[in-house]
């Protein structure tokens, strides 16, 4: 039986093994320059980790998009909530909902860098305003679902609104508001190195930008990975203990 | 002295037409009810399912305040002392069963410590910290019981309490109720579809049926509020009922 349990994490790995070594191989193959080695890669890693700016320019990259996860996820959630609660709000805001859900982000930041220049506001605003379509329709169907019964204890035992709001209402929208900050987390910092792409001078999208200018591709890749790793590091050690703390109930 | 007392009361709901969809019908559920309950008095609703009978007890806790009519409930609003046993247990899930009776104890009930006696008193010592989700429906029950007379309440409307339970576990309950009722002094309503079950509880039964709501018998129960559901004094009263008012039972 224990065979069995360690099968999946073993063919995870062999699945890891296959990529670093068809990529190898490749890079023997294909002309150097352009294609590097996943040692080279490492190597830049390490050089950009101590001597060059990675660890600033991630700062700086992860500061604007936590700010603007943040701020979308507030005002979504609040928006969210309010047009669930009264109908009226709900029928003359869906349409605003419905274009913001179709807008392109590059069209909202293109507009955002021409009327605030090439600025941190207008990169946030446009991060915010690119993510808090969904969180608004998470956070609103979340709301309509909320089991009435539930109610009819605050009813009969007057809670006050507060008691209602965080004993009764929260719980149940928990699970959409952390659907939110998932995909919200997984959406946000992919858009904000186009973003410092287009028009920031500082971030990994903008040193993204400086390499493609000199072909350097082994510390393009390093950056990349360098991020994608820290990303997953903020998945597995804060948003998904944040989630089992707030779900911890179901199970057990 | 008059605990609960309704005059006049007319309820009704809006139903979508069977064959047109577009189209709402009015459907009476209670029309021109009315009734006294005096202090310390138990009275029992006993009738077929749909007629009402929630909808009724839904009216006097105070959550449905969509009515015609006059109610008057001798509650001390703002210590909490009306209660409500729910036809579902309606715990909720994210708060252990401590936490469910703390969320409505009165400032009076947790200065002393009344919601882990009274789970103590209810055979839920060990599990104070469990959540409903890993509780028997049984415990379940308990745990809605105990919520029900933490706050040593001067009202109690119970809604098929104890529906759905063995019948020794329902006996168990059953007993355990009835004795809090006495030491509380409470004046209750109890809606249920047992005839014997009514009969221990009850100073009055009445039979009700059709749409909207019809009491056809308002019966004196004269036996005290102690003897088993299988007590031969319990026995008595239910031959006698089925004896001398054989349509009304046929009516339920
Ligand atoms: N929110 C609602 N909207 C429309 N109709 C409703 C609503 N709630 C209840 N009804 C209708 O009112 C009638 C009475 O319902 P109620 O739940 O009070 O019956 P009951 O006597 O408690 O039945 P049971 O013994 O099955 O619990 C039913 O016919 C039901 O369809
Ligand atoms: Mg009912």
């Amino acid at each position: 039986m224990k065979k069995i349990s360690y099968l999946p994490s073993l063919i995870r790995f062999s699945s890891f093994l296959s990529i670093f070594i068809i990529w190898t191989i490749l890079s023997i193959f294909v002309d150097h320059r352009l294609f590097a080695s996943p040692i080279d890669v490492v190597k830049d890693i390490n050089y950009h980790l101590f001597e060059g700016e990675l660890i600033s320019d991630t700062i700086i990259t992860l500061t604007r998009a936590g700010t603007s996860f943040f701020i979308a996820m507030f005002l979504g959630s609040i928006i969210g909530y309010l047009l669930a609660r009264y109908k009226n709000l709900d029928y003359f805001f869906d349409s605003w909902v419905i274009i913001g859900l179709n807008i392109p982000a590059i069209v909202l930041v293109i507009l955002f860098y021409i009327w605030l220049g090439l600025t941190e506001l207008a990169l946030v605003s446009a991060v915010v305003l690119n993510k808090m379509p969904i969180v608004i329709v998470n956070i609103r169907e979340g709301t309509r679902s909320l089991d009435k019964s539930y109610f009819h204890i605050s009813s009969v035992y007057q809670l006050t609104k507060l008691q209602t709001f965080t004993k009764i209402i929260l719980p149940q929208l928990y699970p959409y508001i952390m659907t939110s900050a998932r995909t919200g987390l997984s959406l946000i910092w992919k858009i904000v190195l186009v973003f410092e792409l287009l028009g920031r001078s500082s971030g990994i999208g903008f040193q993204i930008q400086v390499f493609f200018q000199f072909f350097d591709i082994s510390s393009l890749l390093a950056y990349s990975f360098f991020f994608i790793f820290i990303i997953l590091i903020i998945e597995n050690y804060i948003m998904i203990p944040i989630e089992n703390r707030a779900t911890h109930w179901r199970k057990q | 002295m008059i605990d609960i007392s309704i005059k006049n009361l007319n309820k009704s709901f809006l139903q979508p037409d069977s064959e047109n969809k577009h189209k709402y019908n009015i459907l009476q559920i209670i029309k021109d009810l009315n009734l006294n309950i005096k202090q310390n008095e138990v009275v029992s609703f006993v009738g077929p399912s749909g007629i009402g009978k929630s909808t009724l007890l839904n009216i006097l806790s105070g959550y449905d305040k969509q009515y015609k009519g006059d109610i008057s409930i001798n509650r001390e609003i703002n210590n909490k002392k009306l209660s409500f046993i729910f036809q579902a247990h309606n715990l909720l899930p994210w708060l252990t069963s401590i936490e469910n009776v703390k969320l409505i104890s009165n400032e009076e009930s947790l200065k002393n410590d009344s919601p882990s006696k009274i789970l103590n008193e209810l055979g839920l010592g060990d599990f104070l910290n469990s959540y409903p989700n890993n509780l028997s429906g049984g415990m379940k029950r308990r745990v809605s019981i105990a919520r029900a007379f933490v706050n040593e309440p001067n009202i109690l409307l119970m809604d098929e309490p104890f529906v759905s339970l063995e019948k020794p576990l329902a006996n168990e309950l059953r007993e355990k109720t009835i004795e809090l009722i006495n030491k509380n002094n409470v004046t209750a309503i109890l809606v249920t579809h047992d005839l014997r079950e009514a009969i221990m509880f009850s100073d009055r039964i009445i039979f009700c049926n059709e749409k909207p709501m019809k009491i056809l018998l308002d019966k004196e129960i004269n036996i005290k509020k102690s003897f088993s559901y299988d007590s031969d004094e319990v026995d008595e009263v239910y031959k006698n009922i089925t004896m001398n008012y054989p349509n009304i039972l046929k009516a339920m």
